[in-house]
């Protein structure tokens, strides 16, 4: 194609290139500028995370060609500040704790920067709507609205990072933020290797059909491919995670919309894609399955010939399409229904959501002449991942090097492999590294998402509001693979009687195949569809008895000594203490106004666990380095509260302790970045090792100073004899002593793998050390005739048993509260025939800035009994209680049943219609 | 800047283009163009031989030729001397004679030698020797890059 000179004015510097005249400025400052900090999240408009300034206005680069720019000003992240000299909205968004995984973040900036420029003085309304057209999925707004108002009005919020100090409960600035901020970070589609070429994968159009037969020759024909592979090209092993059943390619039939069926790689994406477009494939479509309890009825289709062919690591029942089935439960149920004053059945279903990370999976590979791949990729489990990739294409896991690059949002989406096959198949057979990139099309349409449920409940109920029994029936739809269906299942089981106590319950978890795009692990898996179904449920038991919702709930909830349904007993409970705040927030015991609802929920969690290890080294100046297999997902406990337990573990100040990032190479292994484990278990395995090395460290003070150990301490930099300051010896002296002298460097270490605390009954997860709780309160009004609901307070207690950084806890909190909003009130993929009919962010809705309530975060510290301080993971619970509350509220306010999510004004106003009727 | 020249030429059998500006050196282009980075730079005039390459079957220092010069000619490098897979025997003796040891003056020998396999299959050593001294190795004193030689030499024979 015919280049044409571009000649414009880039962050205040004339530049002039020769680029193809369809090119977008979005591609023309990425790839031929080598300008990565605009980011894309969808490539559409409709998430602004490509936005730059042009001549001072922010616009989406994506939607602009690059020969509009002509002779104008383009400013990039890159132009706004540099490290040292950042812009006073650089500095805010750094010190406010706006930042998390930083993807939106350069959008953002600019976003604030185009109004600030034009408006110094806007009021909060005008800079939400300046950036509702920015989406972010991570913090909720609530810290960038904070950010914004400091440069407004000139001065720090309460919430600023307080002079990072980096004390345990400081409000410490995360130790990445500077490079996200100013655009630098690298994240996994701005990996740029010489010779790269690019991928695109051949996908099934059909939900259930027979794979006759697949040419390529037309596509290869294509000047510019490099590469084409089909599962007959390839030797493919099953992989999952409790259960293996699913291959890279299909190879004798397609089982969901969007099934890989062959890849391939060319010199530019628009080559692949064509190419991919050209590769024809022959179908012989079968009957397909799409309703869960259909596909568990006799004679459904099956979506797998054979279920019990596939390795699988726990006890189920498996036969049809019954992927996983979990039946637990305590004492006799129908004795309790007999002896309830009031039975109460209700049956609860919830969409398939998208965890709407605004980074959408991107993976780069390269193959050495010894076969050996290395893959830059945004995963949450770089060390699984080697070993999926090893099942998958049958190979050694040595024969894989995993660099976690940053991540733009994990909320379990990056899991599990996506991309990270095809690219390494594809370098192999071209010789060349691969990029691919998902367009947001496909990550809508064809990634893991959050299961579908449908719950039913049947709860026998006292006079006196006591629960005595209850059956719960949870089916999920897992799809065509279930890679986490028993996870979720089994997760949802221990939800299942919510933080209560219910002498007799009946718990029964079924995970279905069906022929629709399969469903993974997704923050808080199963947790907002069982708080939705519980919740909403438990709110109508007390309504049958005449009581209100919170003096309900506080009469049945968990205390300390409480068993759950597996039988473990609990301590350090605090779903009483968040009931009582979250109401009291939202004034519960108020007289309402008509028209106005409240509601409560509240729930409880897991708080992570799984094996990792930390090491901490010296350095030979008295500085340290620690060493985790742990990628962050964005939420920032990593570059905060583990180096701030590290420091406190050690005696030294935050700042001489470096994170290092590296690969699954030279790393320790750890199990990934999910379950709520970073600050209970990452955080608490450096803390062990600091304490490890202090000792070390001690020790050798000790033996130049002739001491005891037992006498030593470490302060300011300083070993010393306790009351004797005399008699001391600086930290870098011994440092440099050992790398140089004598001895040799010193490394603190700690490998960690929890024991569960012990269960009466047999459950696949079993025990789970220190749990959390939580409780939610809103209140709100909807629009009688639109059906629109407006939210007007919304109060969220967490128990994080201790905070370690405040500024990092209720960033979780509000991130998770605005993911938990937007599944109570938007967030809904319509499969229908297996085909997502709204895969981009204009047809399935994340919450914007606009829609964002006024939020106050409580933070509980009831110390759980389990590590030095006593955290409790926050990462994921936010997001369940807002289903149930908000049906909760809705239902007061309008006198509605409430049955299914999301609570769109069109589902309101048919909710009111029935009532009506 | 001048203006880009337009050179058509075939790298290691295939068909290649590129834009070069008058005064760059093959080995720049080849490096930072190409980003064929086997060949390597080690003192760029003509006095190391690390950037030995073969053009129209003339054993040449890439430092030393501009690339506006290879228009229409055939240029071998490192990167194509293995052929689908399979190590080009003088590859496969420099391993089991262990014939480098940095391995940076590696790529340079191997073109070196092979320019000289394919004008002469049989050289005696001294041959060799003379042969290679255009290419400086720091490391291993040559006798195992010249036993690797002559090995390879013996194997060509044999097939
Ligand atoms: S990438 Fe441009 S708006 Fe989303
Ligand atoms: S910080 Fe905004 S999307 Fe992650
Ligand atoms: S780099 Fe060409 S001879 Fe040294
Ligand atoms: S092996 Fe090092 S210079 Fe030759």
């Amino acid at each position: 194609m015919k280049k044409q000179t571009l000649s414009f004015t880039l962050n205040d510097q004339a530049e002039s290139i020769e680029i193809a005249p369809r090119t977008r400025l979005l591609d023309a400052l990425r790839v031929d500028l080598g300008l990565t900090g605009a980011k894309e999240g969808c490539g559409t408009g409709d998430c602004g995370s490509c936005t730059v300034l042009l001549d001072g206005k922010a616009v989406n680069s994506c939607m602009i060609l690059a020969l509009q720019a002509e002779g104008r000003d383009v400013t990039t992240i890159e132009g706004l500040g540099k490290p040292g000299s950042l812009h006073p909205i650089q500095q805010a968004m750094i010190r406010s704790g706006g930042i998390q995984c930083g993807f939106c973040t350069p959008g953002m900036v600019l976003s604030l920067k185009g109004l600030l420029d034009q408006n110094p003085r806007p009021d909060e309304a005008a800079v939400r709507v300046a950036i509702s057209s920015n989406l972010c999925r991570c913090t909720g707004y609530s810290k960038i609205l904070d950010a914004a108002k400091t440069v407004i009005d000139g001065r720090m919020p309460p919430g600023a990072a307080d002079g990072n100090d980096g004390a345990v409960g400081s409000r410490m600035a995360r130790t990445d933020a500077l490079e996200k901020v100013t655009g630098r970070a690298v994240y996994a589609e701005d990996v740029q290797l010489p010779r790269m070429i690019y991928g695109a994968l051949v996908r099934s159009p059909h939900a259930h059909a027979k794979l006759l037969s697949i040419d390529t020759s037309a596509a290869r024909q294509l000047p510019g491919v490099k590469a084409i592979v089909t599962g007959r090209d390839v030797e493919m092993g099953y992989y999952g995670y409790e259960v293996r059943d699913q291959r890279v390619f299909a190879l004798e039939k397609v089982r969901f919309v969007g099934e890989p069926i062959a890849a391939v790689a060319a010199t530019t994406p628009d080559i692949a894609r064509e190419a991919a477009s050209k590769v024809k494939a022959e179908y012989e479509e079968l009957p397909a399955v799409f309703d869960p309890e259909e596909a568990l009825s006799m004679g459904a289709p099956l979506v797998h010939d054979d279920v019990n062919v596939y390795e699988f690591d726990w006890e189920s029942e498996r036969k049809g399409n019954l992927c996983y089935k979990i039946e637990i439960g305590e004492g006799d149920v129908d004795k309790g229904f007999e002896e309830a004053d009031q039975v109460i059945e209700g049956s609860y279903e919830t969409p398939e959501a998208h965890p709407g990370a605004i980074e959408p999976h991107s993976s780069t590979a390269m193959v050495d002449s010894s076969g050996r791949a290395t893959i830059w990729t945004t995963t949450q489990k770089p060390f699984a991942f080697r070993s999926y990739l090893a099942a998958a294409l049958k190979r050694p896991l040595s024969s894989f090097k995993i660099i976690p690059t940053h991540i733009g949002g994990g909320f379990g989406g990056k899991l599990f492999p996506c991309l990270e096959p095809y690219a390494v198949l594809l370098a192999e057979r071209s010789g060349l590294p691969v990029q691919m990139t998902l367009t947001r099309e496909e990550e809508m349409g064809a990634t893991l998402l959050r299961h579908p449920s449908k719950v039913e409940l049947k709860t026998g109920v006292k006079r006196d509001g006591a629960l005595v029994a209850q059956r719960v029936r949870m089916l999920f739809n897992t799809g065509a693979f279930g890679p986490y269906g028993p996870n979720t299942a089994a997760l949802a089981s221990l939800m299942a009687s919510g933080p209560y106590r219910i002498p007799n319950l009946e718990i029964t978890g079924l995970i279905a195949y069906t022929n629709n795009v399969p469903n993974g692990s997704i923050r808080c898996p199963s947790g907002p569809q069982m708080a939705f179904a519980v919740e909403t449920h438990l709110e109508k038991v007390a309504r049958a008895v005449g009581m209100d919702g919170l003096a309900f709930r506080l009469k049945n909830a968990w205390e300390d000594g409480d068993t759950t349904c597996t039988g473990q007993a609990l301590d350090a409970v605090s779903v009483k203490e968040c009931l009582q705040k979250a109401a009291d927030a939202v004034e519960w015991g108020e007289p309402r106004t008509p028209g106005v609802g409240k509601g409560l929920a509240c729930n409880w969690w897991v708080s992570g666990t799984w094996g990792t290890q930390t090491l901490i080294e010296t350095n030979e100046d008295g500085t340290f380095r620690l060493i985790s297999g742990c990628v962050d997902m964005g939420t920032g406990g990593m570059t905060t509260s583990v180096l701030q337990m590290a420091a406190d573990g050690l005696g030294v100040p935050v700042e001489s302790i470096q994170l290092v990032r590296g690969d699954t190479d030279t790393l320790p292994w750890d199990h990934g970045h999910g379950g709520s484990r970073m600050v209970f278990t990452i955080a608490r395995s450096a803390y062990e090792a600091a304490k490890n090395l202090k000792q070390q460290l001690l020790k050798e003070g000790a033996d130049y100073l002739e001491a005891s150990v037992d006498d030593m301490a470490l302060e300011n930099g300083q070993v010393f004899v306790r009351g004797d300051a005399s008699h001391s010896m600086p930290l870098a002296k011994i440092c440099y002593n050992r790398h140089k002298k004598h001895g040799g460097p010193m490394i603190g270490v700690s490998s960690v793998l929890d024991d569960a605390p012990a269960t009466t009954k047999a459950h696949p997860i079993g025990g789970l050390p220190a749990p959390s709780f939580c409780a939610h309160a809103v209140e709100l009004t909807a629009d009688e005739e639109t059906g629109e609901i407006a939210v007007t307070r919304y109060a969220a207690a967490h128990d994080v048993g201790k905070v370690i950084n405040p500024t990092g806890c209720e960033g979780q909190v509000e991130g998770g509260v605005a993911m938990g909003l937007g599944l109570a009130l938007m967030e809904e993929l319509r499969e229908v025939n297996g085909k997502v009919l709204n895969p981009s962010f204009a047809d399935y809705l994340l919450l914007t800035a606009e829609d964002m309530p006024p939020l106050k975060t409580i933070l509980v510290e009831r110390p759980a009994s389990e590590g030095p301080f006593g955290a409790k993971g926050v990462g994921e619970p936010p997001i369940a209680p807002p289903t149930g509350a908000l049906a909760n509220a809705l239902a007061e306010a309008m006198d509605v049943n409430v049955e299914r999510l999301p609570l769109t004004p069109e589902e309101v106003v048919s909710l009111i219609g029935a009532r009506r009727s | 800047m001048g203006n880009k020249s337009h050179i058509t030429a075939t790298i290691n059998g295939e068909a290649r283009d590129f834009l070069c500006e008058p005064r760059q050196s093959l080995l720049e282009v080849l490096r930072d163009v190409l980003y064929l980075t086997g060949t390597k730079e080690g003192c760029n005039d003509g006095n190391c031989g690390a950037c030995s390459v073969i053009v129209d079957g003339v054993l040449l220092d890439a430092c030393c030729m501009l690339a506006v010069e290879t228009e229409g000619s055939s240029i071998e490098t490192i990167e194509g001397l293995a052929k689908e897979g399979e190590l080009h025997p003088l590859q496969s003796a420099f391993l089991e004679e262990t014939g480098m040891q940095c391995g940076i003056c590696t790529p340079g020998f191997l073109m070196s030698a092979k320019a000289l396999l394919d004008k002469n299959p049989s050289p005696n050593e001294q041959q060799v020797r003379h042969w290679l001294a255009g290419n400086l190795c720091r490391c291993t004193g040559y006798d195992k890059l010249v036993r690797s030689v002559m090995k390879a030499a013996d194997t060509l024979a044999e097939a």
